[in-house]
């Protein structure tokens, strides 16, 4: 079975941050989630692995 | 979105300090690897779109083997809102903040210790540099280091460091981050299909690094203030001063840390703490930051009229 891997933007956003509560999560756009748990559930869903980004974008 | 809030720097430790970081992984926080990692060069320098698709490709490889493989090591959650010493931040809390707010936890319950500042050091501190696009490759060792007195050569695949697997730069960085101050680093290699194994012998403060790019550093290295134009070798042979010799003219106006110490224009700059250095002002303004902190205590050694001045001071 062919694995592709599963992408979670961690983006640790200052102006994101600034701009919205702790909660607040950006929508997901070009392919990646934004969601940790939500990406481990997919993974484990469909037995892909996943690449977890964190990124500090000022 | 997820910020560092929020995530578990247990399970997700990486050099704070990074712009970017990844991690490959399976959904029960098995990690096979991890991508990234930097130089005081630039951000960017380590890395390649090759040596991604790489380690992407060791990671899948392992993720095949066993898909549902769980974490050798499962240590209790930290998160770092939680830490005591992150009650005064407000907002984000960034990523390299995170390592201050850890180092501050540490100094209020007197654990910090100040090699500590020394983190993820590169290969090329036991005397490898890996390949950019294949980093697990060596392409070089450099002779009489760690890695040329256990055997490593050019071209051999290390496949752990400190019993923690390598497919890339930052797995090389993780695995020497993980290892001792002192004494003997574990070490396997695959050469011509064989596994090969052994130990790098290394002295205390063999993890010591370039640290003035790292933003969580940046209310720990001082400012001497101290700016000036290098000496002409025909100058410093009038002062009768070695070629290579550090010599510079200060410059107007003084930068006020400067002339807080004593430093008036035109003194003539020859090092710190009675060392005879070896290099340009530019090397040396970076000379200081590695080699001292805010609140040391340093001699600044300078010419004032043809005359030796020393300048104690506690640096800020």
């Amino acid at each position: 079975m062919k694995h592709t891997i599963t992408i979670l933007a961690m983006l640790a956003s200052a102006a994101v941050c600034a701009a919205q509560s702790p909660a607040t999560k950006i929508a997901p756009s070009k392919g990646w989630l934004t969601d940790l748990n939500a990406g481990r559930a997919l993974a484990q869903k469909t037995g892909k692995p996943m690449m977890v980004v964190f990124r500090c974008d000022p | 979105m997820i910020r560092i809030e929020g995530a578990d720097l247990n399970l997700f430790e990486f050099d704070w300090d990074l712009t970017w970081a990844a991690f490959l992984m399976n959904a029960n926080g098995k990690i096979y690897g991890r991508f990234g990692g930097r130089d005081a060069k630039s951000a960017e320098s380590r890395n390649s779109l090759a040596g991604l698709h790489y380690a992407m490709q060791s990671a899948l490889s392992e993720h095949r083997e066993n898909p549902t493989a769980r974490p050798n090591v499962v240590k209790k959650p930290l998160f770092v809102e939680k830490v005591a010493a992150a009650k005064g931040y407000r907002g984000c809390i960034h990523c390299h903040q995170a390592k201050e707010i850890l180092r501050q936890q540490e100094v209020d319950t007197g654990t910090w210790q100040r090699d500590s500042i020394y983190t993820y050091p590169l290969p090329e501190n036991v005397g490898i540099t890996l390949d950019k696009d294949k980093g697990d490759r060596i392409s070089e060792i450099k002779p009489g280091s760690p890695a040329a007195k256990v055997g490593l050569k050019a071209g051999d695949i290390v496949q752990t460091i400190s019993k923690l697997s390598i497919h890339s730069f930052a797995d090389a960085q993780y695995g020497l981050h993980k290892s001792p101050a002192k004494g003997s680093i574990s070490i396997a290699w695959q050469r011509g299909g064989k596994t090969l194994t052994g130990d790098l012998i290394v002295e205390q403060g063999w993890k010591r690094t370039n640290v003035t790019w790292r933003p969580s550093l940046l209310d720990l290295l001082p400012t001497v203030g101290v700016y000036g134009s290098d000496l002409t070798a025909k100058e410093k042979q009038a002062l009768k001063l070695d070629e290579k010799r550090l010599a510079f003219r200060q410059e107007a106006p003084v930068h006020a840390n400067a002339r807080a110490m004593g430093v008036r224009e035109n003194d003539i700059i020859l090092g710190v703490d009675d060392k005879v250095l070896e290099m340009s002002m530019i090397t040396f303004l970076g000379y200081v930051r590695q080699n001292y902190l805010i609140g040391d205590t340093m001699t600044l050694n300078l010419l004032r009229d043809g005359k030796r001045v020393d300048l104690k001071t506690k640096l800020k």
